[in-house]
C-alpha cells in the first residue's frame, strides 16, 4: 500500500488539470521547470535503480531464461491453464471494479454534502481499513465468511445450514472490493468535492427535473473521478495475490499465484517472467484504450492515465 | 554547499567499504571437523565466526532456534544469524551472484535433490554423524540430511464416520463409498510429490516398486476425477481450519496440522496405512565460504537431546532415534519416527522427483487441475 499517498495526489493533480484546462503548465517559467527537474531527480534515481532496473531484468528474463528464444511465450500460450487464469484475473478484477464504483459513487457524493464533522468521521471509516494491512483484512474476512464464522452462525438462525461462501469467487469479490474501496472513494471524492453544486441549482432553475440535472450536469462532471478510481482499482486488482489465495479456492487463483509457483517453488524464472510480461502488456493495453476512449470523449479521462491536454 | 555534500558522500562510501572489509570476520580458519558425534561440539570452537541459517519461518523456525541453534551459538561462540523464509529463487540468485546471505537452509527434500550439486553442496558425510538417524529417513539425495520429518496422512472426522471411515488411499479417492469434501494440498502452485504418490497408490501403484511418470499421471487422473469433491488448501493453517470447521470431512494433510486440530477439540482419526513420509533437509548452499560452520551446526542439531527438545517444542517427530521427548499422549499419536510407523510408511520417491524435466510436464498438468477452470 506504499502508493497510497500518490493516489490522492494523482487525482488531485488531474482534477486540477480539468479545472484549469491544462493551462498550469504554460504559466510555469523555464527556470521553474529546471528547479522542478532537480527536485524530481532523487525520486527518479530511486525509481530507476530500485524499480525500473529490476523490472527490466525480469522482463528480459521472459526472453532469455534459460536461453534466448520464444520458448517461454510458447509455454505460456501453449498451456490452457495460463489463459484460463489470465481470463479469470481480468474478469474478477472487472467485477471488483464494478462493485467498487457502485459502492463508492453514492458514498463519495454523500461525503460532499454532509457537515465537516460527519465528513471527518466518514473519511475515518474509509481510511482506517486503508491503513490496515491487506493480509490482516483478508484474515478477518476468512474468519467472518467461514461456515463456522459469525455470519454463518447468524444465518443458521434462519435455517441456512452452511454459508458456503468461503473458497468461492463470491468471497474473493467481497474481500477484494473491501480492500480496494478506498482507492475508488478517494479520487472520486477529490473530484466531486470540486464540482460547483450551483450548477445543479442552475439546471433546476432552468426547468430540469432533479434526475435530469444529475444525469446531464453532475454525472459528466464527476466522470473523471469515477474513471480515475475505476482504473486504479482495476489495475491494482490485476496484481492481487493474497486475497484470492486465502478467500478463494485454488480455482480462483490469480496470475500472481502461477508466478509464485513457477518462481518460488521451481526457480523457473523464464516462466514467471513471461506471466509478468503478459500481465504488464495487458495492463498497458487497457490503460492505452482508456486513454484513447478518454480523448474521443472529451479528454477528461485521459488525464487519469497520465496524459495531458495541453 | 555542494562540495560539503560530496565530502559527506565520499565519507559514507569509504566507511561502508571499511565496514565491508571488516565483516569478513575472524582471520582464524575454522577448525576442520573430524569424527563428529551428533549433538556434540567443542566449547568456544567457532568464536569470531558467523553463520546464517534460513528456514521456513514461523513457530517452526522459532523451535529450531530454541532447540538447536541458540544453544549451538552459546556453546561455540559463533554469531548465529537467521532469516526466513528461504526460497529457491533467492538461493539461485545468491549462488549465481556469489553474494551469499545464507549459508544453509532447511527445505523440502525434492527441491534439494533436484538442485543437488548446482544450488546445494554435495555433503561430506564424514562431517555429520548420521548413525542415529531414525529408520527410513536417510538417503535420496547427497545434498541433505533430515531436518524435519513429517507426513501427509489421511485423516477423517471421527464424528462423521465413527469407526467406519476410509481405510486406504483407494477409499480416499472413492467419493461414492465415502461422500464428502476432501482437503488436499495445492502445493501453493507447485506439484506436491507426496499427494501425487498417495493418489498413485489409489490408482494401483505398489510402493515397493519404482515410482514412474506413468504412475504420476495415473495419480493425477485420480485427483482430476474427484476434483469437484476436493477443497485445495495452500497453507497448513487452511488445512487445519478446513478440518476443524467441518468444511472437509476427510483430508490428506500434515500430521502436525491434524494434531493442532485435535488440540482445538476436533476429533480426527488418522489412517496410517501407506502414509507418505516427507523429510525436509538441511542443505548447504553451493559455494558458501561458511560451509564448515554449517556442518558444525547441522551435526549439532542431529543430537538426541536437541531432537527431544525440538519435539517438545514443535510437536514434530525427532529424527534421532535415541531422542526421548516428554510429550503428551495426543502428540505421541502423531509421532511418525517410530518403528511401528516406519513399517507402513511410503517415502517420497526422490529418485523420480529430482528429475526436473519429468516434473516440468507433470507440473503443467498439476497447475491445470488445481488452478484450471
Amino acid at each position: 500500500m506504499a502508493n497510497a499517498p500518490d493516489t490522492v495526489q494523482f487525482s488531485a493533480l488531474s482534477t486540477e488539470a480539468i479545472r484549469t484546462g491544462g493551462t498550469g503548465r504554460r504559466r510555469r517559467s523555464a527556470g521553474g521547470t529546471r528547479t522542478l527537474m532537480l527536485v524530481l531527480l532523487p525520486a527518479f534515481v530511486v525509481l530507476a535503480v530500485f524499480y525500473f532496473y529490476p523490472m527490466l531484468t525480469v522482463l528480459i528474463a521472459a526472453f532469455n531464461d534459460p536461453q534466448l528464444g520464444w520458448q517461454n511465450f510458447q509455454w505460456f500460450f501453449g498451456q490452457q491453464v495460463n489463459l484460463d487464469v489470465l481470463g479469470r484475473t481480468l474478469l474478477i478484477s472487472f467485477w471488483v471494479t464494478v462493485i467498487c464504483v457502485i459502492l463508492a459513487f453514492p458514498f463519495s457524493y454523500f461525503l460532499t454534502v454532509v457537515t465537516p464533522s460527519t465528513r471527518s468521521f466518514l473519511m475515518l471509516i474509509v481510511l482506517i481499513p486503508f491503513w490496515t494491512s491487506t493480509v490482516v483484512r483478508t484474515f478477518a474476512w476468512v474468519i467472518l465468511l467461514q461456515d463456522s464464522g459469525p455470519i454463518g452462525a447468524f444465518m443458521k438462525l434462519f435455517g441456512v445450514d452452511s454459508l458456503g461462501i468461503i473458497r468461492t469467487p463470491t468471497a474473493v469479490l467481497i474481500g477484494m472490493a473491501q480492500v480496494l474501496l478506498p482507492f475508488v472513494v478517494l479520487p472520486m471524492y477529490a473530484t466531486m468535492s470540486k464540482i460547483d453544486t450551483r450548477l445543479l441549482t442552475a439546471a433546476r432553475s432552468l426547468g430540469a427535473r432533479p434526475s435530469k440535472a444529475f444525469v446531464s450536469v453532475y454525472l459528466p462532471l464527476s466522470l473523471p473521478g469515477v474513471a480515475s478510481g475505476a482504473l486504479l482499482c482495476f489495475v491494482m486488482a490485476l496484481g492481487f495475490y493474497i486475497t484470492p489465495a486465502m478467500l478463494g479456492s485454488s480455482r480462483d487463483a490469480f496470475l500472481s499465484t502461477l508466478i509464485q509457483g513457477q518462481v518460488q517453488g521451481l526457480a523457473q524464472w523464464g516462466h514467471g517472467s513471461v506471466i509478468g510480461f503478459v500481465l504488464l502488456v495487458v495492463t498497458l493495453v487497457i490503460l492505452g484504450v482508456a486513454g484513447y476512449v478518454g480523448k474521443k470523449t472529451g479528454g477528461s479521462v485521459q488525464d487519469m492515465v497520465g496524459g495531458s491536454k495541453a | 554547499m555542494r562540495r560539503r555534500i560530496w565530502a559527506a558522500a565520499a565519507l559514507t562510501v569509504t566507511g561502508a567499504i571499511a565496514l565491508a572489509g571488516c565483516s569478513g570476520g575472524s582471520s582464524e580458519p575454522v577448525p576442520t571437523i573430524s569424527n563428529p558425534v551428533a549433538g556434540q561440539v567443542a566449547d568456544g570452537i567457532l568464536k569470531g565466526h558467523t553463520v546464517t541459517y534460513a528456514g521456513d519461518g514461523g513457530t517452526t523456525q522459532d523451535a529450531q532456534m530454541k532447540a538447536f541453534f541458540t544453544p549451538f551459538a552459546d556453546k561455540t561462540g559463533v554469531t548465529f544469524n537467521q532469516d526466513s523464509p528461504q526460497t529457491l529463487a533467492k538461493i539461485k540468485a545468491q549462488v549465481e551472484s556469489k553474494n551469499y546471505q545464507w549459508d544453509f537452509i532447511s527445505g523440502v527434500a525434492d527441491t534439494v535433490a533436484r538442485n543437488c550439486g548446482t544450488l546445494f553442496e554435495k555433503l561430506d558425510m564424514s562431517k555429520i554423524d548420521t548413525s542415529k538417524v531414525a529408520d527410513g529417513l536417510l538417503g535420496g539425495t547427497e545434498c541433505g540430511v533430515p531436518s524435519i520429518a513429517y507426513a501427509i496422512v489421511q485423516v477423517y472426522s471421527t464424528d462423521d464416520f465413527g469407526t467406519n471411515g476410509p481405510q486406504s488411499w483407494a477409499d480416499f479417492f472413492n467419493v461414492q463409498k465415502f461422500p464428502g469434501t476432501r482437503a488436499v494440498y495445492s502445493g501453493d502452485g507447485v506439484i506436491d510429490s507426496a499427494t501425487v504418490e498417495a493418489a498413485a497408490i489409489a490408482a494401483g501403484w505398489d510402493p515397493s516398486t519404482d515410482f514412474t511418470a506413468d504412475w504420476a499421471n495415473k495419480g493425477l487422473d485420480e485427483i482430476e476425477k474427484i476434483k469437484n469433491n476436493i477443497a485445495f488448501y495452500s497453507t497448513g493453517s487452511q488445512a487445519q481450519q478446513m478440518m476443524e470447521s467441518g468444511e472437509a470431512k476427510i483430508g490428506a494433510i500434515w500430521n502436525g496440522r491434524a494434531l493442532a486440530a485435535e488440540k482445538n477439540g476436533k476429533k480426527l482419526t488418522p489412517v496410517w496405512n501407506d502414509w507418505i513420509s516427507i523429510v525436509d533437509q538441511f542443505a548447504i548452499i553451493k559455494g558458501t565460504p561458511n560451509a564448515e560452520i554449517a556442518y558444525y551446526a547441522i551435526n549439532y542439531a542431529m543430537g538426541a537431546e536437541q531432537q527431544a527438545k525440538w519435539t517438545e517444542l514443535s510437536g514434530y517427530s525427532p529424527v534421532n532415534k535415541d531422542a526421548q521427548p516428554k510429550i503428551d499422549e495426543l502428540t505421541q499419536k502423531y509421532i511418525t519416527t517410530t518403528k511401528e510407523r516406519a513399517a507402513t510408511s511410503v517415502p517420497v520417491a526422490l529418485d523420480f522427483w529430482k528429475d526436473a524435466a519429468a516434473v516440468s510436464t507433470l507440473q503443467d498438468r498439476w497447475s491445470s487441475i488445481v488452478a484450471g477452470g
